[in-house]
């Protein structure tokens, strides 16, 4: 216990240092910007400033990028409860009642509602990863690469089971991320492979091109496809604080979305999408008043607002305390940490006690700010939702392009980026998303690695992933996902809940 | 057998996607050959990716069966909107315009030729709002890359001086 107040005061002190309160404000105010703009998600936004934070120091680099990440959950549902429109995939359900409360003249209520539900979400989801990262990463301490192959195997089955689209297509996506990866020098001959006689695939492809391809360019013509933009009309604020009984009926969505949203944060997936869809079904489920539910219904709000930030934060347990993004936001920060010569896992924490502290506690503090922040600058925020589409493109396309070309002065990378936002948007247009294939990406080089280091541990027999109980679990966890995702049953329950919160 | 529109057009959606899945991994898989594949124990270069483009490949003929069996109209306002040529030509060429550009005629020309390739993707642009944008956009990229990051790139290239 006394460890753990140790922890928490090492943490709140290097988080409370001037550089890095600066780089979490910088991280949550962007995040919110983004997650308000159209056309300009959180993954790109990382992936564009990734090349920024080279030259800071590992601890605030990810303190910014974090704040990037659940900053924009914020923002994604300020637009979704002002103009019907989600900025962030995990703030649909939000726009359901959210927008109907701002119709009747309580965005205000609304607004503050989500944010109050957010910021205790927030914290809770960061005490909960002060308790169970510690012993989450001893215990995978005794993993070998068996236990690691089966873990990525388990994570990649799990997200594609839980993306939402075709789960077939997300499979052949997420192979395709991991054929990408294995093109370039081979790290155990040391010869070229898969570069198909061209020379600009000889260093491989840059993580930092491929989303900012993938997720920025394919997302610009996205966004071009409709033509002329209609100006959405943006609901009056007035009123911001919910009344007494607003509290009293948002108080117990709040927590049971805190605590669904922090469970199912934790597996790999689509954690923040599916946790608020959940909420929302549960608190639909449980309510007394089911028919205000669609007509702006506070609870609506609440629960789904509370499961999605949580969730957001406790995504972070399996990639710093095991080393295995479960979305491909934490695969990009796995990425940005690799840059920075640390290696996430089960080491992480006792070897970086500054960096892993300091960023937990940043969370809390960042959570604050954007509670602080954004409340009274809702203004501002609407403001920003005026500016047309068109003059966003060059400001994307000139970082993007400035960005990749920044990391390593190679003219192949742009090309390279070209290339893959041609495939990505093709693709895309033919609804296969692209959140696997980063995902496959990745995990993929780490996927073969584990493999190799298995079979010459068993001497060239693969039954050594089934002869190992853990390895073994995961696997037949892995199976029982794919069962599921095949038996029409439940493939359908899916279906359900997924388009219950889009309509 | 007479169809439907939305039909045909979700059908289409599978169909190519899945063949496009097919086409790459057959591109990895017969690639595998050039390389040395080895055995489980000692594995080569190309036994890795083998597999997971035969997987691939797998994945890619259950999607395309699917688009033969599914007669579920996926949604049908998607694809209603036609390809936007002028943007997708002038987004996907900027990076490359860019990255034959910038030794020849440095940072500053470089990154307001592709700001302006960026400011007519959309085709309700005005001349007034590109010229603008290019203006403050290339000002933007020089703060944050020439003097914030200090990448080590002549401003002006070759070409011009």
């Amino acid at each position: 216990m006394e460890d753990l107040l140790s922890n928490v005061a090492l943490g709140l002190t290097t988080a409370m240092s001037l550089t890095n309160l600066f780089y979490c404000f910088v991280g949550v105010l962007v995040g919110t910007a983004v997650g308000i703009l159209p056309g300009l998600g959180p993954l790109a936004t990382i992936a564009l400033l990734l090349p920024l934070t080279f030259g800071m120091s590992p601890t605030s680099a990810l303190i910014m990028l974090s704040g990037i990440f659940y900053g924009s959950q914020y923002g994604g549902s300020t637009t979704a409860i002002l103009i019907k429109l989600p900025g962030e995939a995990a703030a649909a359900v939000t726009a359901i009642d959210g927008h109907q409360m701002a119709k009747k003249g309580r965005a205000g209520a609304a607004l503050a509602t989500a944010a109050i539900g957010s910021f205790f979400a927030g914290t809770v989801a960061t005490v909960l990863i002060v308790l169970v990262a510690p012993p989450l990463a001893s215990f995978a301490l005794s993993f070998g690469p068996p236990e690691y192959f089966s873990l990525v195997v388990l994570g990649l089955i799990f997200s594609v089971t839980l993306a939402h689209g075709s789960p077939t297509k997300a499979l052949a996506m997420t192979f395709l991320g991991i054929l990408i990866g294995t093109m370039g020098r081979d790290i155990y001959t040391g010869e070229f492979r898969y570069t198909f006689g061209l020379t600009l695939l000889e260093d491989g492809v840059e993580l930092t091109g491929l989303a900012i391809a993938v997720f920025g360019l394919a997302e610009i013509l996205r966004n071009l496809e409709t033509p002329v933009e209609q100006r959405p009309v943006v609901a009056k604020v007035k009123g911001l604080f919910p009344t007494r009984q607003d509290l009293r009926r948002a108080g117990l969505p709040v927590v049971r979305g805190t605590f669904l949203g922090s469970l199912l944060g934790v597996l790999p997936g689509a954690g923040a999408i599916i946790a608020s869809f959940a909420s929302y079904s549960l608190e639909k489920r449980l309510s007394s008043r089911k028919e205000e539910f669609g007509h702006g219904a506070i609870e609506g709000v609440a629960g789904p607002e509370s499961a999605n930030n949580a969730a957001a934060q406790t995504s972070f347990i399996p990639m710093l305390t095991l080393g295995v993004p479960g979305n491909a936001i934490m695969a990009v920060m796995l990425g940005a940490l690799l840059i920075q010569g640390i290696t996430p896992g089960p080491t992480f924490i006792s070897a970086n006690p500054e960096l892993f502290w300091g960023v937990i506690a940043s969370m809390w503090l960042g959570n604050l700010m954007l509670l602080v922040l954004n409340l009274p600058l809702v203004g501002i925020w609407v403001k920003i939702l005026t500016i047309p589409y068109r003059h966003l493109v060059p400001i994307i396309l000139g970082v993007c392009t400035v960005g990749t070309y920044s990391i390593g002065l190679h003219a192949a990378d742009l090309y390279i980026m070209a290339g893959m936002g041609l495939i990505g948007y093709v693709l895309l247009r033919w609804g296969c998303e692209p959140a696997p294939l980063i995902l496959g990406f990745v995990l993929g080089p780490l996927m073969e690695e584990y493999l190799r280091r298995s079979l010459i541990i068993s001497r060239g027999d693969p039954m050594i992933f089934f002869q190992r109980p853990i390895s073994a679990t995961l696997l037949l966890l892995a199976l029982i996902a794919i069962v599921a995702m095949v038996s029409p049953r439940l493939r359908r329950k899916r279906a359900e809940i997924i388009v219950e919160g889009e309509s | 057998m007479p169809k439907s529109d939305t039909k045909t057009a979700a059908n289409r959606k599978d169909l190519f996607s899945g063949l496009v899945f097919v086409g790459i991994a057959a591109l990895f898989a017969g690639h595998s050959m050039v390389h040395t594949i080895g055995t489980p124990l000692r594995m080569g270069p190309g036994f890795f990716p083998l597999i997971v483009s035969l997987l691939m490949g797998m994945m890619g003929l259950i999607v395309i069966l699917q688009a033969f069996r599914s007669a579920r109209a996926e949604d049908p306002e998607e694809d209603q909107h036609p390809i936007p040529w002028r943007g997708a030509l002038l987004t996907l060429g900027g990076p490359i315009v860019f990255a034959l550009t910038i030794t020849g005629l440095g940072l500053v020309p470089a990154t307001a030729l592709i700001v302006i390739m960026g400011a007519f993707a959309s085709r309700d642009m005005t001349w007034r709002g590109a010229v603008l944008s290019t203006v403050l956009v290339t000002l933007g990229c020089l703060a944050i890359f020439a003097w914030g990051l200090g990448l080590p790139l002549r401003l002006f290239g070759t070409w011009i001086l």
